[in-house]
Order: structure tokens, then C-alpha cells, then sequence
């Protein structure tokens, strides 16, 4: 049987979010919440006795260390790898700021990890808000139980917890602070409006507070 | 609400985690008699004190974690790693 | 005129800002600052409430949270909130309040003839009294109660603000912001601990701000102003203001509400009513104070008697004369200040009555010194005066029969001693202890991570006080690894005299008579019901409150439970420490359901799973279904007025006759890899794994370990060492975790990883005779018969998007599962449409979905009961009796392989037009026990087949498998509905599967 020519206009991602224009959920003074939209978000997980070597050979592939220290994530400013779990981890970039193609991220991974683990896409499968602002750690008190205070969490720490009685994902970006929250793709909407209530309490503020 | 250190992610709530049962009964053997499956299905002590549980970290890690708790007290001695081949835990443990 | 009773000067109230608040329907006016109750005593008013049994006129009895009578009704329409404590109602202009529990009005009340057969009302009242005739309960009794007795009503309409919960972590929490709980949080803090100290009240100080006290040499609340000032200033310290503590858990965990808009009149835009907080503190300091408890003495619950630091905190901090002419009656040094305070405050003092021979002489020396009488050795016998106090009867606490003397007054403040706040300490599962200096009960041996100091500890002294505060700050802080090396020095303060006290439990009653001498004024519960209760036998502190409603209700016997135990004490004849104390529970405060729920409450009581296709069905207008968190389509209607069954027909037809498509992304995902995935699958389902080819797909079955069936569905080999499981929608999340669990817990030697992908997809099935002309023009792989037989596998391009398909049919049709990245989900749903246009392609939901599977005989999450084996529902042909999978040996059990069990059968209704019901039973009307058929099994799923062109189901039956061609009935008792129905073998069309091969 003859291929198909692709017929439509190029393949566009929608986001389980916002499908349509913009990123911006909630922008007060002192808190803002973005969905970061159409990520690749590429899942290792390590066989038995191959964690090491697993962690080793992605490090190499991607020119970052992969964090072996429970909760704690590496990144070079664009492509982030987060703990995921005791034999897992995530690895997250925007292809278009890191210039790289569809689907480059994942067979770059499969090549370097190759028979040490399993290279699983859920791109798809996770919806990503970026909290920040001086408020973050504030509206995050809302929803979840985990400590973020600074001498308990900083730039460079995740944790897989539940917030608003659903399973996410912290990753704390910076210390303004800037967190990234990673959800199950259909629990996009209830998730976002959780934070974006807790976020109301600060909707009059200015820059200054 | 009980405070269960997760071996790997620290201190959590116990709404993170679910209830796995009693961590002392043993799964048969694949040949062992029809008794010793019964038993391992519906034979529990439930002890008053010290006990060793299972517990899941459901909605963190995932890991399936071994427990010993006193169930009169809730008192929590430790928390361990059910897997011995998972790649075990390398941190700090203790933070709240 | 208004505002009667207010000082000229003085107090922490605004008089520069008066605020009208309206009472009962009258207007008064009060200033920033007040209280409700504050501010109704400034315009002379003491009359708020009846009581709850009897019906008795009351007032205000604390100026506090510990409040047994000052009850009401704030605020009106949707917001209306009854039980509300006006001790605790900080004014705002427009506040609306009203008295709760008379009819028809509060003045004169119907019910208070309750009061008049008092003798049927006794302790047990409800269990002696309403007992017969049974049928009266419902009629009678019940409704009779329900009007007679009971607080306020509650709004019925929605509550139009909203609540939130947040949670905080630290080193030291500090409970009460008073002078001991401000010296531990100055302590603490200055560690470098992280601090938090919460206190009920709208300002920090406690006590200090109702007394005269001087601290480090200015006022006392001018102190506490300046401490809190500065902790709020600290980085490290966290001061939570108008948020009481009032749970204490296990593992160190406490919960606390803060009342974040209550004192206004709605909340700020954005802002929740309240706040509840749940802390994780490493060590917690109880600085919670104490609390006075009343005088027992005939009439003791008259408008217009008060506790003597009630009366103090009214005429100091709120600037309000609680009367004109007072008597002050204690055992105790304390209530002295009352007198003194009153009497600066040009209260006229009749006399201060201490029941104690002899008070320390300095005490006697201060009245003597401004001309007050005081009257020793003798105590108040009764109160008299109708709806308010106007006179006091005097008796000797020996009992013996004199005429007692008559003294007139409109204020009784007094005091039966000071109860340390021990409730907390409580909670956390220790054991206060009876301490006889101060005749009351002080915090035992910790159980976890706290300490009690200062009044809550049992030191009353202000020195000592704030010397204990400190200490415990540090030492707190020290326990949650900091170091206290530069901490503070010891705060000064005035010596405000040594707390001494003598018992006096019960005061005997002038001429012997009965009065009522109320012991819990919330619960209208009398000394007397004590001493009844004991005589019945109900005699242990958990039985007496059980009995009498003792320290039930809002106030939870704040100020009643230790003289009800030292009453009852005296009546078992034994110390008080014998007879123990009761266990205190959360909430140590009436909490609001709303604050428990918070935000989760209407759309978002439960998060909502959305399919990426959510968004087209909603523009089609799919009328929608729950399955579990997922809203899933049901079925589309076409114009207006069609129904349910409209939909499903027609869908149903489509899928049948044509081609149509349906959302099945909800189906769990599991993505298996590693060199052990096929033994992994072998040991989960029953049947074979260790053969299935790459690029096809097998049916599964999982059992439990019980041998019960757990979950099906297909998986596919995809790869050497790479397999992808689908489970049911239901079972996602628990088949994951039983997988987590075996892999990790009984057989972490299998090396293999697992990880749910059901996000990272879409699902679309197409289905009916025309699917694969439909897919040939989009897909870019072979799926001739030939090339793709029925359970193949393979990756493929739709148009431009890439995708996996499967060939698997849940319809019976011949039919595909295309699976696409889930952000194309909606376009490969739509290009499959524009595709299908000339073929006439459908959309089909969950309701033609599951008629189709009842046609064809799919077993489904309402036959996968938990109590159904793989014989019970006929799959246990698929078992491989040759290896071990999990459930194997349970599923062997005789009581699982005997006669008798039920069986998946098909049904047929017999009678046209009418369909079987779900859960309607399958009985024989010739098998009677007495006048009932017994039944011999239940419908678990029905509808109309479309196909057959009559009404259909699948039920489990008795023995059904050996019973096809039988007639039966189908009843629904509820409905009186009785259905002739024939049994058959479930699957209805196809039975030899030809289409779905085709």
C-alpha cells in the first residue's frame, strides 16, 4: 500500500491547558503561573544493577551529571534532569529552545541508555506550570504538605508528593522562587485551578507588597 | 496523621502513601500445600505493639517500604527499603 | 441612652470609631475593638440567650472562648452561622446577630415552662423519659425534641465565601500569645529557630491586656504590643494572630483554624472566610493560660453573674462597667483584683465574699485600705432576681441553718479557682495529672514533642510566668538542634501575688432548698444530675458525661468539667484524683465543616481526568459520564429533544452497519521493559506469555491471590523485551501498584521496569465493517486481513501523526485501537472524521460501547466484582494450569469450585418492549420459602440490543451455565417490577467471532 502524503497543515501540540494562544494563567505583582508548553519529557528507568551506569551514560549523552541523591535535579539552564524515583529519572527540555528536533531528545536517551534501562516519551503524558514570584512559596503552602522553606528546599531539589490531593512533581528552578510543577496531562485543568485559587489571596498586591 | 519517612524522599504525610498490609507473612512457595496459601491470604495475628507493615509510597516515589510501627501507639522505629533490588537509597535521611 | 455602662476612659478599644451593630432586630452602637459581647454589656445588655433544656434566661458568663451561654445566631441569609460565641464576635460596623433558642421571643420564651418540670428533665433524661410507646419516637418524641431542645438553626442556602487550607513547617510552635507564650516565642526566636506562635484573640498578650500588670516597665499590654511588634519583624518567626490551635495529632502534627475575614463583614476579594493550618512542628510549647471556673451555687446562671476575670477583662480592656453594684464571691486570691479593678473603675463593691476563714492578710489590708467589705468564711448560697441578678443570698460554708444575709447587687463576679488549659496536652495522648496546691489538674508526662509553661502548666504568677516561657523557649529551641547561647535575658515584671485557693466544690443552698445549681450552663446540667447520675451507677467520669451531656456542646465543659469531677468526687466520697479526668479530643473549638472541605468543595470536591478529544466532544454537545475521576462521552445528541436511547440506538447501528469512532483513551497504559517482562506477565495473568510473538496482542486475565479476578485486558509485545499493557479504566491505578508491589516485594529478582503511560496516549477505536476502508486512507502501513490478521501490532503514520495500531475489537466488529501522542488526540480524531465524511462515520461513547459488549458477551467491571472467579464468569479455559500465575492456588479452594456458585449468563427479556433492570434479582416463582422466591442471582448489566431487537442483560446466576433455555423472573422489589426472562449463553451475536477476523 502507498504512504499517505501528510495532506494538513504541520503537526501543532495541543496543550491540555491552554489549547489555543498564551501561556499565562495568573500575572499579580508577585506571582505568576505559565503552563510550559509542548516539552519532551523523556522517563529513564534503570534495570537491575544498572542504575550507576545508567546515570553515567545520560550525564554523558547530555553534558549534565544525572542526580543519583534522592530529590534532586540537574539542569544546564535548558534541558532539566529530575529524580523520578528510586530507579527513574525525567529529563525535560523545550526542543525549540534547545534546538533540537522532534523526537531527537528520546533517541538521543535510547542511544546512550540503551540495554542499562527503558527510555519511555510521556511529552504527551505531563501538563507543566511554572509558579514564580515572591508569593510562590506561599500559594504552594496550600496545596501541599512538603516543606519549601529555604533551609528545606532550594533551586536544584524536586519532589514527588501530592498536591491538591493529586500526584505531582516540584522542581524547584531558583530562589525567586521559581518552581516548575509537573502533572498527569488529564488532570491538567483541575491541577491548574487549585493553584491559581490558592494564587487570588494575592491578586490586589504590588511589586513592592 | 502519621509521619512516614520514606527511605528515599524524607518525611511525608500518610496521605502519600497506602496501606499494605502485614509485612511477617511469607508467600509461599509455588508448590507449597493448599493450607500455606490459605493461610497467607487470610491468617493475620494482629498484634498489639511492634508490628512490621508494608506501606506504598503511592502518590511520591513508588516504592514499597517496610515499616514497623507500634499499632497501639503509632510509634514509627523504622523504615526500610522493601526491594533489595531497587538501587537503594543515598541520602541523608532524618529531615523532617 | 448608649452605651450606658462604658468607662470614661481607658481600655483597647477605638472610641474615635463607633461601629453600629444590631441585636435581636435593635440597634446599638459599640466601638472598634468590642466584642459582641463587650458591646452589648456597654449598652446595659445581659440577656443573649435561653438555655438549652430549661429554657432559662442567660447571659454572659466568660469574656472568652471558654463561653457556656452567650450563644448566638450571627449574621443572616446564607452566611448566617448559629452557636456563635459573642465573647469572641469582634464588632464590625453592620454586624447583625440574634438570640437563639426562644420562641417567641427571648424576653418571653414558651419553652422556659421546661423549667417548670425540671424534675422530668433530669440527667438521662432522653433515655428514661421518651422510651415508650416505640412508635412515638418518630411522631412524637423526635419532633417535640427537635423544637423543645437544640442551639441554633443553620443556613440552608450555599455558603457563598469560601476556605483554605495551608500547611507549615517548623522548629517551634508556641500555642497562646500571652506573657508566657510571647517570653518563649522571644526566646526561641531569638535561636534562630523557625517560630511560630498563634493566638485566638485579634491581639497578642493574653491576659495582659485584661489586667493592670506592669512588664519591663511600662503596661503590660503596651509590652506585648512592642513583642509582637518585633517577632513580626523576624524573619524567622511566623506570629498567627485570631487562629486557635485546636487539634493535636499524632507524630507531632497539630491543626489550627485562623479566622482570617470573621471580623469583617465579608471577607476581601480573593480572601478566604478561614484559613485551616496544619503544622509539622519539631517541639511544641503549651502557653495556652488558663481557665477560671465558676462558683456552684443556687441560681449561678443568672444574667448578670459572671466569672470575677471576666468581670475584669470587660472593665480593663474594654472599658465597660459589667454593673453598678458588684459582689465578688471566691475561694481564691485571684478574684481580688476583680474587686479592686471593678472599684477604680467607680463599680460600686457591696462585698468581696471568700468562702476561706482566714485570706492572707495583705489581701484583707488592700480592701480594708479603699473601704470594701469583706465577708470571710462564707460564700453565695443563691442568686435571686428574674431575668437578671438583683440580689445575693450569703450562708455560711459549714451548712449550718442561719438566716442567710440578703445583699442586692446587678453583678456576682466570682471565682472557683483556675483551671489549667490542659486540653491540648490532652490530645497529644498524655495524662494530666490532679495537683492539690492548686486544685486542679496539670499536665502529666509528656507523650510527644510538647511542654506545658506558665498558667497552662499550673504557675499562675506573671514572674513566673515569663520566666517559664522563656526557659521552655529555649529549651525548645536547644531540643530542635539550636543553640541558645545569646538568648535573651529574663524579663521584669510586678509581683502580682502568689496563687492560693481552698475547695469549695458546692455551696449550700439557703434553707436547705432545692435550688438548681448549675454545674455545665451550656448543657443545663445541675449538681444535682451529678449526683443522680452517681447514685444510678453512672459514676466514672466517662459514663457521667455520657449520661449528663457534661462538657458536651461548643464549649466542650471548659469551665464545668473539673467541678463536675470534684462533685462527683465528694459524692463517691473519694479524692478528686480517683476519679480521674476525661480524655480530651479535637476540636478543643467549634471548627466549620467548610474549613475541613476547603477549597475541594461543588465542581472541585474531586479532581477531574479530561481525554484529550474532552474539549471536541463538549463543542458536539456529548452529554457526559463519571468513570471513575474521567468524565467520559455517553452519548451524542444529534438534534434537540433526543434521549439517551435515541443516542445509543443510533450509535450502536453506526458502529454495527457502518464505521464510527470512539474515546477510549481512558483505558490504563502500562509500559513494561527488561529481560524478565514476559516471566513478570507470565506470574501476573493466568494464562501464557512466554510465546507471543513481537507485534501482537493477547488477552489477559490477573486474578487476586484469593483467586478472585482482578482485572483483563490486552497487551502487546512490542519489542524483544518491550510489552504494553491496557487495563480496564477502573483498574488503572490499582493494577499498577499490584504490579509495583510484586516486582518489588515478592519477586525483585525479575528484572523488569514498569511506568503507566496511559497520559502519554490517546485512544481511538474505529469500528463496524467499514474500519478498515476508513484507516486504509489515513494509514500508512498495510492492514489487509492478510498483513494485519486480528491482534496484530504496529507502529504507523495517520496522515502526518505518528501512531501505533492495534487490531482488538470490544465491539464484536471488525475494528482498531489507534493509538496517537495524546497533544494530536484531538486532530487524528478530527482527520479521522473528515476522512470517514464520504462513508458516513459516527461517534460512539460509553453507552453503545457497553450495549455492544453485552451483545457480545464482554465481561466488564460490574461481572469483575471482586467476587467472581475465572470460572464463575467462564474464562477459566485461558488458565495454564501448568505454571504458577497469582491466585492460582486460592482459585482451587472447594468453596470456589463448588455447585451452586453464580455464573455469567445471558438474559432475555421476554416480554416487548420492556428491558431488565440492573441489580433486579433472578428468582424462580416456583422455589418458595414461605411467601418469597429466594434469589438465585442479580443482573449486572442491561439494555436494549438495537441487533436482536429486544431487551438483553448479563446476570450471575446459580448454577446459570447449566441452565441456558430456562425461564426465570427478574424482580425489582423497590418497584414492585417483575420481568419473565429467558437464560442464555451471554454472547448474543457472532459467537464464533467471525467479524471481528474478517
Amino acid at each position: 500500500m502507498a504512504k499517505k502524503q501528510p495532506d494538513k497543515q504541520d503537526l501543532v501540540r495541543v496543550s491540555p491547558l491552554l489549547p489555543n494562544e498564551g501561556d499565562h494563567i495568573i500575572d499579580y505583582a508577585r506571582v505568576h503561573l505559565v503552563e510550559r508548553k509542548a516539552l519532551s519529557a523523556i522517563q529513564v528507568l534503570s534495570f537491575t544493577g544498572k542504575h550507576d551506569k545508567a546515570a553515567k551514560a545520560i550525564g554523558k549523552a547530555l553534558g549534565i551529571d544525572c542526580p543519583i541523591e534522592p530529590g534532586h535535579c540537574r539542569s544546564d539552564g535548558k534541558t532539566q534532569i529530575f529524580w523520578n524515583g528510586p530507579n527513574s529519572w525525567m529529563v525535560v527540555a523545550s526542543d525549540v529552545e534547545c534546538g533540537r528536533a522532534a523526537g531527537e531528545l528520546f533517541a538521543t536517551l535510547q542511544d546512550a541508555v540503551s540495554n542499562l534501562g527503558a527510555v519511555v516519551d510521556q511529552s504527551h503524558g505531563r501538563c507543566v506550570l511554572r509558579l514564580s514570584g515572591a508569593r510562590a512559596r506561599e500559594v504552594m503552602a496550600k496545596n501541599t504538605a512538603v516543606d519549601l522553606h529555604p533551609r528545606a528546599f532550594g533551586a536544584g531539589q524536586c519532589a514527588l508528593t501530592s498536591i491538591a490531593h493529586m500526584n505531582a512533581t516540584i522542581v524547584q528552578v531558583d530562589d525567586t522562587p521559581t518552581y516548575d510543577l509537573f502533572v498527569i496531562r488529564s488532570l491538567a485543568r483541575s491541577f491548574a485551578h487549585a493553584i491559581e485559587h490558592a494564587c487570588h489571596e494575592f491578586a490586589e498586591e504590588t511589586a513592592a507588597g | 496523621m502519621l509521619r512516614i519517612e520514606c527511605p528515599w524522599c524524607g518525611v511525608r504525610n500518610e496521605d502519600e502513601f497506602s496501606y499494605g498490609g502485614d509485612a511477617t507473612v511469607e508467600r509461599p512457595a509455588d508448590d507449597a500445600s493448599q493450607d500455606d496459601w490459605y493461610d497467607y491470604v487470610y491468617t493475620r495475628a494482629n498484634p498489639a505493639g511492634r508490628h512490621r507493615e508494608y506501606w506504598h509510597h503511592i502518590n511520591g516515589c513508588r516504592a514499597w517500604l517496610t515499616v514497623e510501627r507500634d499499632t497501639m501507639t503509632h510509634e514509627i522505629f523504622s523504615t526500610e527499603p522493601t526491594s533489595a533490588s531497587l538501587p537503594q537509597p543515598q541520602r541523608k535521611t532524618g529531615s523532617l | 441612652m448608649s452605651q450606658q455602662y462604658r468607662t470614661g476612659s481607658g481600655g483597647q478599644i477605638d472610641r474615635k470609631k463607633p461601629i453600629r451593630f444590631t441585636f435581636d432586630g435593635k440597634s446599638y452602637s459599640g466601638y472598634a475593638g468590642d466584642t459582641l459581647a463587650s458591646a452589648l454589656l456597654a449598652n446595659g445588655v445581659h440577656l443573649l440567650g435561653r438555655s438549652f433544656k430549661y429554657h432559662r434566661p442567660r447571659g454572659i458568663q466568660t469574656a472568652g472562648s471558654e463561653e457556656p451561654n452567650a450563644i448566638v445566631e450571627l449574621r443572616e441569609g446564607a452566611r448566617k452561622e448559629p452557636n456563635t460565641r459573642a465573647t469572641c464576635i469582634e464588632l464590625f460596623d453592620g454586624l447583625v446577630a440574634n438570640s437563639q433558642n426562644r420562641w417567641p421571643s427571648l424576653a418571653f420564651d414558651v419553652m422556659a415552662v421546661n423549667n417548670l418540670f425540671s424534675p422530668l428533665l433530669s440527667a438521662g433524661f432522653y433515655y428514661k423519659t421518651f422510651m415508650w410507646p416505640v412508635s412515638f419516637w418518630t411522631n412524637v418524641y423526635e419532633h417535640v425534641i427537635r423544637r423543645a431542645a437544640g442551639l441554633g438553626t443553620a443556613s440552608t442556602a450555599a455558603d457563598p465565601d469560601f476556605y483554605e487550607q495551608c500547611h507549615e513547617h517548623c522548629d517551634v510552635l508556641i500555642v497562646g500569645a500571652g506573657p508566657t507564650g510571647l517570653a518563649a516565642a522571644l526566646a526561641a526566636a531569638e535561636t534562630g529557630a523557625r517560630v511560630v506562635l498563634v493566638d485566638e484573640n485579634p491581639l497578642a498578650g493574653g491576659s495582659l491586656n485584661s489586667e493592670n500588670h506592669e512588664v519591663a516597665g511600662m503596661p503590660g499590654d503596651d509590652w506585648a504590643a512592642q513583642v509582637a511588634a518585633q517577632l513580626q519583624s523576624m524573619e524567622n518567626v511566623h506570629l498567627l494572630l485570631r487562629t486557635t490551635l485546636f487539634g493535636y495529632y499524632d507524630h507531632n502534627v497539630v491543626a489550627a483554624i485562623e479566622k482570617v475575614s470573621d471580623h469583617l463583614p465579608v471577607p476581601p476579594k480573593g480572601h478566604p472566610r478561614q484559613r485551616m493550618w496544619t503544622f509539622y512542628p519539631r517541639r511544641v510549647v503549651i502557653a495556652a493560660g488558663a481557665t477560671e471556673r465558676p462558683l456552684v451555687f443556687g441560681n449561678n446562671d443568672k444574667p448578670g453573674i459572671m466569672l470575677a476575670s471576666a468581670a475584669r477583662a470587660y472593665v480593663n480592656r474594654y472599658g465597660v462597667k459589667p454593673g453598678r453594684r458588684a459582689i465578688v464571691a471566691t475561694n481564691n486570691n485571684d478574684a481580688y483584683r476583680t474587686a479592686l479593678d471593678l472599684h477604680r473603675a467607680g463599680v460600686t463593691i457591696a462585698a468581696v465574699v471568700d468562702s476561706r476563714a482566714h485570706p492572707e492578710a495583705p489581701l484583707a489590708a488592700e480592701l480594708a485600705k479603699h473601704s470594701i467589705r469583706l465577708i470571710t468564711g462564707r460564700t453565695i448560697g443563691a442568686a435571686e432576681g428574674r431575668q437578671h441578678v438583683t440580689r445575693a443570698l450569703i450562708v455560711s460554708t459549714q451548712g449550718e441553718t442561719i438566716d442567710p444575709e440578703r445583699i442586692d447587687c446587678d453583678l456576682i463576679a466570682c471565682s472557683g479557682g483556675w483551671n489549667p488549659n490542659v486540653h491540648l496536652h490532652s490530645q497529644s495522648g498524655a495524662k494530666p495529672v490532679y495537683d492539690d496546691a492548686i486544685l486542679s489538674f496539670v499536665p502529666g508526662q509528656s507523650r510527644q514533642a510538647e511542654v506545658s509553661a506558665g498558667a497552662a502548666g499550673g504557675s499562675f504568677a506573671l514572674r513566673e510566668c515569663l520566666k517559664q516561657g522563656r526557659a521552655a523557649g529555649i529549651d525548645a529551641a536547644r531540643q530542635a538542634g539550636f543553640k541558645a547561647d545569646k538568648a535573651s535575658p529574663v524579663i521584669k515584671a510586678h509581683d502580682d501575688g502568689a496563687y492560693a485557693i481552698e475547695a469549695l466544690w458546692i455551696s449550700p443552698t439557703p434553707y436547705n432548698k432545692p435550688y438548681k445549681q448549675f454545674v455545665d450552663q451550656q448543657n443545663d446540667v445541675k449538681a444535682s444530675d451529678v449526683a443522680l447520675a452517681s447514685q444510678e451507677g453512672y459514676d466514672s467520669v466517662e459514663l457521667l458525661k455520657r449520661y449528663t451531656t457534661q462538657g458536651m456542646a461548643t464549649d466542650q465543659g471548659k469551665t464545668s468539667n473539673v467541678n463536675a469531677l470534684a462533685i462527683l468526687a465528694c459524692q463517691r466520697g473519694e479524692p478528686v484524683p480517683q476519679v480521674g479526668i476525661t480524655t480530651f479530643r479535637p476540636p478543643y473549638v467549634p471548627v466549620a465543616m467548610g474549613v475541613f472541605a476547603g477549597h475541594t468543595v461543588g465542581a472541585e470536591f474531586m479532581p477531574v481526568r479530561r481525554t484529550a478529544i474532552h474539549d471536541w466532544n463538549a463543542k458536539q454537545g456529548a452529554v457526559f459520564i463519571e468513570a471513575g475521576l474521567w468524565l467520559r462521552a455517553r452519548y451524542y445528541p444529534q438534534k434537540p429533544g433526543d434521549t439517551m436511547n435515541d443516542c445509543y440506538l443510533r450509535e450502536a447501528e453506526a458502529t454495527r452497519n457502518n464505521v464510527a469512532l470512539v474515546d477510549v483513551s481512558t483505558l490504563g497504559k502500562i509500559d513494561l521493559q527488561g529481560p524478565d517482562a514476559a516471566e513478570f506477565l507470565n506470574r501476573l495473568y493466568i494464562n501464557n506469555w512466554l510465546k507471543l510473538p513481537i507485534g501482537k496482542a493477547r488477552y489477559g486475565i490477573m486474578l487476586r491471590e484469593d483467586g478472585m479476578v482482578f482485572d483483563d485486558g490486552t497487551t502487546s509485545r512490542l519489542g524483544e523485551n518491550h510489552y504494553f499493557m491496557t487495563t480496564t479504566t477502573a483498574n488503572a491505578a490499582p493494577v499498577l501498584a499490584h504490579m509495583e508491589r510484586y516486582h518489588q516485594v515478592e519477586w525483585p529478582e525479575l528484572d523488569v521496569v514498569l511506568c503507566s503511560v496511559t497520559e502519554q496516549w490517546t485512544g481511538i477505536a474505529v469500528a463496524g465493517p467499514n474500519s478498515r476502508i476508513l484507516l486504509e486512507k489515513v494509514i500508512d502501513i498495510d492492514i489487509s486481513n492478510e498483513a494485519f490478521p486480528f491482534m496484530a501490532v504496529g507502529d504507523c503514520q495517520m496522515n502526518n501523526i505518528p501512531g501505533r495500531l492495534f487490531r482488538i475489537s470490544f465491539s464484536g466488529e471488525l475494528a482498531y485501537e489507534l493509538n496517537v501522542p495524546a497533544d494530536y488526540g484531538e486532530q487524528a480524531w478530527t482527520e479521522l472524521l473528515e476522512a470517514g465524511k464520504e462513508l458516513g462515520v459516527a461517534v460512539y461513547g460509553t453507552e453503545a460501547l457497553g450495549t455492544m459488549r453485552i451483545e457480545k458477551g464482554h465481561v466488564a467491571g460490574s461481572e469483575l466484582d471482586g467476587r467472581t472467579t475465572a470460572q464463575d464468569l467462564g474464562l477459566e479455559g485461558m488458565a495454564n494450569r501448568e505454571k504458577h500465575f497469582i491466585g492460582k492456588q486460592n482459585s482451587l479452594l472447594p468453596a470456589l469450585l463448588d455447585e451452586g456458585r453464580l455464573q455469567v449468563v445471558g438474559l432475555k427479556s421476554l416480554e416487548p418492549g420492556r428491558n431488565l433492570r440492573i441489580g433486579a434479582h433472578l428468582v424462580d416463582p416456583n422455589v418458595q420459602i414461605g411467601s418469597v422466591s429466594p434469589s438465585q442471582g442479580h443482573v449486572t448489566t442491561t439494555t436494549y440490543s438495537p441487533q436482536l431487537g429486544y431487551g438483553i442483560a448479563l446476570g450471575l446466576l446459580r448454577d446459570g451455565r447449566s441452565r441456558y433455555g430456562e425461564q426465570i423472573e427478574a424482580v425489582f422489589p423497590l418497584d414492585d417490577e417483575k420481568l419473565r426472562v429467558e437464560i442464555c449463553h451471554p454472547v448474543f451475536i457472532d459467537p464464533e467471532g467471525e467479524l471481528v477476523r474478517g
